[in-house]
């Protein structure tokens, strides 16, 4: 099969066993690869009794059909397993260099079951795999581990690795990998499943070529719009993701207060062009992107002094920083840093920060339960000192490693209405009541308020799709349509994830899905049309909702947090108004072809082979 | 897309209307017909203008242009005019070299280095622009 190599490694702890296992064509053309190949597995693989953290949970690692290929931005794979943060589907997509290494081994993906008796690591490379000693290093944080992995194997592999974090089975733990850029699996505590199966790191490097039908008809392909790319995506690459963040300030998509307030004149002092103009030192790409959004950066003064690291990229920023109010761009440089260090999602870490900073002016929480830290809104010290105390879970880190939503409710009283999560997921940084489509997105996204499950706000910006019926971009609060706006969107960035290609490469249209399309064909050696490729994103979007479903979700579980239902931003030229929200998820379901719980019905199942 | 033949037409158009200078000719320095539409861009230093922007429009710009380039930029309008047309007749020194294509402004890519504002309102590039009118430009915010 052309694109894939058609078999994946599956890894059992417990046994200490490997096996190879083929893929057949049928599954492979339904599904591709990455979140597909993922949801598929892990459907079939774990049950309504899987623990989450028991050794019978799988942790999943898909490569894409674009992986290691020519197809810019597309470095990237896909991690899967049930989320012990959710309960529910647990899912990240990481760039880097880890997942074209694990795809050059031979294998298209690496399914891991089971506990190890003592801390483990895989080492997988051209010759196969090796379950090796990790003793030495559990407790280590995640750069020094990856330092001490490339002498035990190769400088040149990448380590996907967890740290203290995911040790100590913090449920916002995330997996750095760390080869020549520093990624992150961050979202739904994947880190922590890693930490329960005792397995400290895998680390990869692979040599091989991957099968394609026609790699020189590729070559030219991509070579003819690298030019377009890097013209389309100038400004991004110079100013990172977080460039825009006065922008989005400004029309009320930047989260403030978690989530509370309008405006804020402090932005300007923590945006992508704040970073360009005084701490940036350079710039970092994935493997083979010509985009280049990776920041790195280099403090030499002040108290957080010496940094010379990986910058925060916008989510970062915005939950760090944004939504704790903290203005000191250094402090939240630190505490991206941190967050790698000890292996912690930064989005749920802001997030339940700023959720922690509301129940401390509340009064909820003291000082006598923050170990004498001052929670004062925009107390850049606080928010350091937080971080190192999650990442070790010492102290109030330990329930605060659990996410905003179970500390919510450890702590009683009202704390759960003021908790902004849905399913269990901390939101990103982009605001509901600006974008109607990520009001519907992030009550249906199979992982929780994801917006990459959509990424539509582009869309209501500056973009369109015309392949799709999306002629020009839809006004950001427009009711009709909407539903089919953002499940089309859904299901195209679903698609892509099954690849795999970054979102980035939509920025400026660099990358258009007529290129997809033409490179997916080129790939594989079989015209795939525009319409194919849509079905199997939908395919995959609904699998991901069945495996939920049969977990007992349904539309009583896609909501929204009663303050982006209710308490409207406000501030100098805000336009956000509250979605219309009931009447948006009885469009969706209905465009959907789900029940009116929010089912994917019988015949919906069918048309797409489910 | 604006072509190289209509953008020609329209800076002659403009500047067939003698447009009264506010400040230093900042024409003279860049040179190019668009120019020649172009009332005044300038830094943080003037304030003199306020009673005279009913008679024009302004395009306000944000970091990180304003510390490179300049706040404001005027044109005086004989007519309301698409906000792609008045983006055109920018000065060459505000627009990236790779927005223009060999057929004239590409469209896309000025979107992916600027976004623009009026009241707070996202514009299309196709909506009209009149005299009295603010417009804010910002860097665009496509990430994240």
């Amino acid at each position: 099969m052309s694109g894939y190599f058609g078999k994946y490694l599956l890894v059992d702890l417990s046994r200490r066993k490997t096996e190879v296992r083929p893929v057949e064509r049928k599954t492979a053309e339904a599904y591709l690869g990455g979140a597909g190949m993922g949801a598929r597995l892990l459907y079939d693989e774990t049950t309504v009794e899987t623990d989450p953290l028991g050794p019978e949970n799988v942790l999943i690692a898909y490569t894409g059909l674009f992986t290691g290929t020519r197809v810019p931005s597309s470095g990237r794979h896909h991690v899967m397993a049930r989320s012990p943060l959710t309960g529910i589907l647990g899912e990240s997509n990481v760039g880097g260099s880890w997942g074209v290494h694990l795809k050059k081994t031979g294998y298209d993906g690496l399914v891991v079951t089971g506990k190890a008796e003592s801390p483990v690591y895989l080492w997988i490379h051209d010759g196969g795999v090796e379950i090796r000693d990790a003793r030495k290093i559990w407790g280590m944080d995640s750069y020094q581990s990856s330092a001490w992995l490339k002498e035990q194997t190769t400088a040149k592999a990448t380590a996907a690795v967890i740290g203290p974090a995911g040790e100590r089975l913090a449920l916002i733990a995330s997996i750095p990998h760390i080869g020549h850029v520093v990624r992150a699996a961050a979202r739904t505590g994947m880190g922590a499943v890693m930490g329960s199966k005792n397995l400290k790191a895998i680390v990869v490097l692979g040599t091989r070529d991957i099968p394609q039908a026609d790699a020189e008809a590729l070559d030219r392909s991509v070579q003819s719009r690298l030019d377009h790319i890097r013209t389309a995506t100038e400004a991004f690459r110079k100013y990172g993701t977080s460039g825009g963040i006065a922008t989005y300030e400004k029309i009320g998509n930047f989260p403030l207060k978690n989530w509370i307030l309008g405006r804020w004149p402090d932005v300007e002092n923590i945006t992508g062009v704040a970073m360009h103009d005084t701490i940036l030192s350079g710039r970092k790409a994935c493997l083979g992107c010509p985009i280049v959004c990776g920041r790195h950066i280099k403090i030499t003064q002040g108290p957080y002094a010496p940094l010379d690291c990986e910058g925060p990229e916008y989510e970062s920023i915005g939950t760090l920083g944004g939504e704790c109010l903290v203005k000191d761009l250094a402090a939240i440089c630190k505490a991206n840093e941190l967050c790698n260090r000890y292996g912690l999602d930064t989005i749920s870490t802001g997030a339940t920060i700023a959720f922690a900073m509301e129940a401390f002016e509340r009064g909820i929480l003291t000082v006598k339960d923050t170990d004498g830290i001052d929670l004062t809104w925009g107390n850049a010290a606080a928010l350091v000192a937080l971080v190192e105390k999650i990442g070790k879970r010492e102290g109030i880190g330990s329930l605060m490693g659990e996410g905003s939503y179970r500390m919510a409710k450890a702590l009683g009283r009202n704390a759960v209405e003021f908790a902004i999560h849905v399913k269990g997921l901390e939101p990103s940084a982009h605001d509901p009541r600006r974008f109607f489509s990520h009001a519907l997105n992030y009550a249906t996204a199979a992982r929780g308020a994801c917006h990459n499950a959509s990424w539509s706000h582009p869309y209501e910006l500056s973009l369109s799709a015309p392949e799709i019926g999306i002629e020009q971009p839809q006004d950001a609060y427009q009711i009709e349509s909407k539903a089919e706006f953002t499940a089309k969107l859904q299901n195209m960035n679903t698609a892509f994830d099954c690849l795999i290609i970054c979102r980035f490469a939509q920025v400026g249209k660099a990358v258009t899905l007529s290129n997809v399309v033409d490179w997916l064909s080129i790939i594989t050696g079989r015209k795939i049309d525009v319409g194919e490729l849509m079905e199997i994103g939908e395919r995959v979007f609904n699998l991901k909702r069945l495996y939920n479903t049969r977990l007992g979700i349904s539309r009583k579980d896609d909501f929204l947090p009663p303050r982006f239902l209710t308490r409207n931003r406000t501030g100098e030229e805000l336009t956000n108004r509250l979605p219309p929200f009931g009447q948006l998820l009885g469009d969706y379901y209905a465009y959907r072809g789900w029940s009116e719980e929010g089912i994917p019905t019988k015949a919906t199942r069918k048309r797409l082979g489910l | 897309m604006i072509g190289p033949k209509t953008y020609k037409q329209l800076a002659y158009f403009l500047n067939a209307l003698a447009p009264t200078w506010l400040g230093h000719s900042f024409a003279s320095q860049i040179g190019c017909l668009k120019a020649a539409a172009l009332l005044q861009c300038r830094g943080k230093d003037s304030q003199k203008t306020t009673d005279r922007q009913v008679q024009t429009m302004k395009f306000e710009f944000s970091e990180p242009y304003a510390s490179r380039i300049g706040k404001e930029l005027y044109f005086e309008l004989p007519e309301p005019l698409e906000l792609r047309t008045l983006v055109s007749m920018w000065p060459e020194k505000l627009l990236h070299d790779t927005l223009f294509g060999p057929k004239g402004l590409l469209e896309d890519r000025l979107l992916s280095h600027f976004f623009f504002f009026r009241n707070g309102r996202k514009l299309r590039l196709d909506e009209k622009i009149q005299n009295g009118d603010v417009v804010n430009v910002m860097l665009a915010a496509t990430g994240g």
